[in-house]
């Protein structure tokens, strides 16, 4: 086997990039948790780490695991959830997965190069390493050793060329390829070493690894995941009934080590159930039958009775934004822009639809913490009814507006959409902005064509892995969800810089600037984060993730 | 009766062919594009091209019907746009589902309806009438999320006696495992009708009761019972079993909000989940399988008032 030697260059580039975060840090000009991602996601996360004192240290550890961990892990048993799963959607082949509930049928079972945890913290998984070249447009990513699939075969280079080859082929039709367009290609060097290809310099490329289409598939598989689930994750696919249930089976020679020195996972099995109804949540909880399920912040209350649960709730970046197209009447005019933003009361919008789990927004995506080199805040604009009203009428509408509404209906969300809808036709009264509902089950079909003038439109966004994803997917002019045909030059050129400079301080103050923008000038409006809230049975220890990425290898059942 | 029944049975195929065009061409011109479905909004529009057309979805509509009808009929519905999966083997698990359930129901709706119906209509206008009367009334005017709810209030959540959770966990229904777990959704199923068929049956026994070949029976000095037993129920029952032989599909293929509240995989909740995700083979096969449904259920309700009512056949 060939030995493989990252360059020195490289190593010793990485070490100043480190060596320079680690002076904004102790400036207190970036967090302890950005430095630690910006180390990670260059794959020197060790390095910092010896960079930080060892109380600092200390105080990392510490951080990290949401349950105290005075009990040693337990293993045995089963969980039984409907939390963040599905076992509706199709998952016959990993590149082509449409949401983060289906993907966790494949996260229990494939592996990816890197991952994300519950902390947001970059962490190694199958690559233990990375490195950009000199000149940035090519990583050089080290694979773990001695890992195997679940049908028998090694892990290899091979492996992840196959897969990674499969998502950039246009034939595949992924959505990988078109979120990490940067990507030219993927070669291996030798059996434990991979290079990536990209056409620009992406300094946050290594959290693509972790978009969820990228499970890593073995060389030999031989298409459709159902019949042939070949990973290296911590579970085996036992029984899937369509509609119904996904059991999984734990493997007894997984790579990831427990707290106790032995193979994860902890569990024996674990059940994914599709609950149609909030109502039979609540009664499979009611009866202990269900170990966790998804909750309605708006009804907690509800939830005190259900004694061997707890009601936890997680911070997410997950929003809902109104969208104005930008080269549509009458968006073409800023005051237009600005009366919707400032038509919105935030902290009625966060209480009444969220009781108040949900962070006022400023109408840009980067919730505050919950991406690398986010700020730890941002200030939300006020409601402005006479604000409002003047800029209506030096647009020309001084007797108000009458708009049309589009967005998916209640049959199709659960009717999640129609009450951001409900409150907003509220909201428009009291200004002269004069709302009239169109919810469609097709919207989607539609949703990035023109609309035509005197249109808006209602989505939701999920959290992304980086602030570049969700900017280049949304909001660059070139982006291939750009909802609101938003075209701005700066933010565009900003953009490219944003991605291509590797110093953390800078690309610090990139990101700020890049959300001032799009709050300022940008063609959505967005009201509030929200938080995810979930019902948990007191004896299972799981921590739940921002993104809904919800992974099973090291959750555990107590044993009464 | 045999010339009745295939008389019958010629119309019912010439209805459900005129119901599967029907139902094929209002699923092809709903705007769904259903590569859009399958490869989902992050892919490129050449992808979905591509697959459009592998898929034989660019071909006339006539050509499609003939495909897919011919498939139908040889047991292949087609694979779900949604699930990923063979459209056939899950319609069959669903169905068997159902079946059960339905089972229970009519188990309960059957004798607790016919016996509240025929106590209220020989006591017309006395206490049991006005008692019975009043409770159908009451189930009658209920809609069924709203019964579901009571009975997992009192019986689930209040008394803690049955589950309201009644998900099978991926497995195939089997009554000796499972028979709690049916209990309230059957009961749910049961009661929404018990209210109806017992005002029917008590419209139909007063009615008998006040023709002339009951009063001459009684008039004869034929024992109350005998009365009763050969020549009220007898005439009687036609239109309250009529009734619960036509509410089959319903019971069948109908129970969505039931089979959701208390998350029972049935043809119910699958037939919701299709028309919910646009899954159009789905719900192309769903509806199929509850057009013949009811095809046969009627064939079975006209052949049993055929059965009861001689004037039927020969007319």
């Amino acid at each position: 086997m060939k030995e493989y030697k990252p360059d020195p260059k490289s190593i010793k580039a990485r070490y100043n990039h480190v060596q320079e975060a680690h002076f904004q840090f102790t400036k207190k000009r970036i967090s302890r948790r950005d430095f630690l991602r910006f180390a990670s996601s260059l794959g020197a996360g060790a390095m910092a780490l010896g960079m930080l004192s060892p109380l600092e240290r200390l105080q990392v550890a510490a951080a990290k695991p949401l349950f105290a961990q005075d009990i040693a892990p337990q293993r045995g048993g089963n969980i039984y959830s409907a939390l963040g799963s599905n076992a509706k959607d199709r998952f016959d082949d990993p590149a082509k997965l449409q949401n983060v509930f289906v993907s966790n049928n494949i996260r229990q079972i494939c592996d990816y190069l890197v991952v994300l945890d519950y902390t947001l913290t970059l962490q190694p998984s199958l690559a233990t390493a990375w490195t950009p070249s000199a000149d940035g447009l090519t990583w050089t990513v080290t694979l773990r050793q001695g890992v195997k699939f679940n049908h028998g075969k090694d892990f290899n280079a091979d492996d992840v060329v196959f897969t990674f080859k499969r998502l950039l082929d246009p034939a595949t039709a992924s959505g990988w390829a078109g979120a990490a367009n940067y990507v030219t290609g993927v070669e291996k060097v030798d059996d434990y070493t991979v290079n990536f290809h990209t056409n620009r310099v992406a300094a946050d490329f290594i959290y693509s690894l972790f978009l969820y289409h990228a499970a890593i598939l073995p060389a030999d598989w031989p298409g459709d995941f159902i019949a042939n689930p070949w990973g290296t994750g911590p579970f085996t696919l036992d029984e899937f009934t369509s509609g119904e249930l996904v059991r999984f089976k734990r493997r007894e020679d997984y790579w990831q080590m427990g707290a106790d020195g032995k193979s994860l996972p902890y569990l024996d099995t674990l059940e994914f159930d599709s609950y149609p109804d909030p109502n039979a949540i609540f009664s499979a909880l009611q009866e202990g039958s269900l170990d966790m399920g998804p909750a309605n912040v708006t009804l907690k209350d509800q939830y005190a009775p259900l004694t061997d649960y707890n009601f936890l709730t997680v911070q997410t970046g997950n929003l809902d934004d109104i969208v104005m197209q930008f080269n549509q009447e009458p968006w073409t005019k800023p005051q237009m822009r600005e009366a919707i933003k400032l038509m919105v009361d935030r902290e009625a919008y966060v209480n009444t639809r969220f009781a108040g789990y949900a962070i006022p927004a400023d109408d840009q995506p980067i919730a505050p913490g919950m991406y690398p080199l986010a700020p730890s805040s941002r200030t939300a604009p006020k409601l402005d009814i006479e604000k409002v009203k003047s800029l209506l009428a030096e647009a020309g509408y001084p007797d108000g507006i009458d708009l049309t509404v589009g967005y998916i209906d209640k049959a199709s969300d659960g009717g999640y959409t129609d009450q951001f809808a409900q409150f907003l036709v509220g909201q428009g009264e009291a200004v002269g902005i004069r709302l009239t509902l169109k919810p469609d089950p097709n919207y989607f079909n539609t949703w990035l064509d023109d609309w035509g003038p005197n249109m808006l439109g209602l989505d939701n966004w999920a959290q992304k892995n980086t602030a570049s994803e969700m900017f280049n997917l949304a909001y660059y002019s070139k982006g291939i969800w750009n909802e609101s045909h938003w075209v701005n030059s700066d933010f565009d050129a900003l953009l490219e810089k944003f991605d291509s400079t590797l110093d953390e301080a800078s690309r610090k103050d990139q990101l700020v600037q890049l959300s001032d923008l799009l709050s300022t000038q940008g063609s959505v409006m967005i009201p509030a984060w929200r938080q995810d809230a979930a019902m948990i049975n007191k004896k299972i220890h799981y921590n739940l993730h921002p993104q809904a990425f919800n992974w099973f290898g090291d959750a555990w059942v107590e044993s009464t | 009766m045999l010339r009745f029944t295939l008389r019958r049975l010629g119309l019912l195929v010439v209805t459900m062919i005129v119901l599967s065009m029907v139902i094929f061409v209002l699923s092809e011109i709903v705007p769904i594009d259903p590569a859009l479905k399958i490869l989902g909004r992050e892919s490129t529009p050449e992808a979905r091209t591509a697959l459009t057309e592998s898929m034989g979805l660019n071909r006339p509509i006539p050509e499609r019907y003939l495909n897919w009808i011919t498939h139908f009929i040889q047991g292949d519905f087609g694979q779900s746009y949604i699930l990923g999966v063979p459209i056939e083997p899950l319609v069959v698990r669903r169905l068997t589902n159902s079946l059960v359930l339905a089972a229970m129901a009519l188990g309960f709706l059957i004798p607790v309806s016919l016996i509240l119906g025929v106590i209220a209509g020989l006591y017309e206008s006395r206490l049991p009438d006005r008692v019975i009367s009043i409770g159908s009334l009451f189930t009658v005017s209920m809609p069924d999320f709203v019964m579901g709810m009571v009975l997992i209030v009192v019986f689930s959540w209040g008394l803690k006696w049955l589950p309201a959770d009644s998900s099978l966990r991926g497995n195939q229904v089997d009554l000796t495992i499972h028979w709690r777990k049916l209990i309230l959704p059957s009961a749910t199923a049961a009661l929404v009708l018990t209210g109806y068929v017992a005002r029917v049956t008590r419209i139909s026994v007063i009615e008998v009761m006040d023709s002339s070949y009951v009063r001459t029976a009684i008039l004869k000095g034929l024992p109350y019972r005998t009365v009763i037993f050969r020549h009220v129920l007898r005439n009687a029952l036609i239109a309250p079993i009529t009734i619960i032989t036509t509410q089959m599909n319903w019971l069948i293929g109908g129970l969505i909000v039931i089979e959701q509240l208390f998350n029972y995989p049935g043809m119910g909740s699958l037939f919701a989940s299709a028309a919910h995700d646009n899954d159009l083979p789905l719900i192309e096969a769903a509806a199929m399988v509850a057009i013949v449904l009811i095809v046969f259920s009627q064939l079975i309700a006209d052949i049993l008032y055929a059965a009861l009512n001689p004037r039927i056949r020969l007319s």
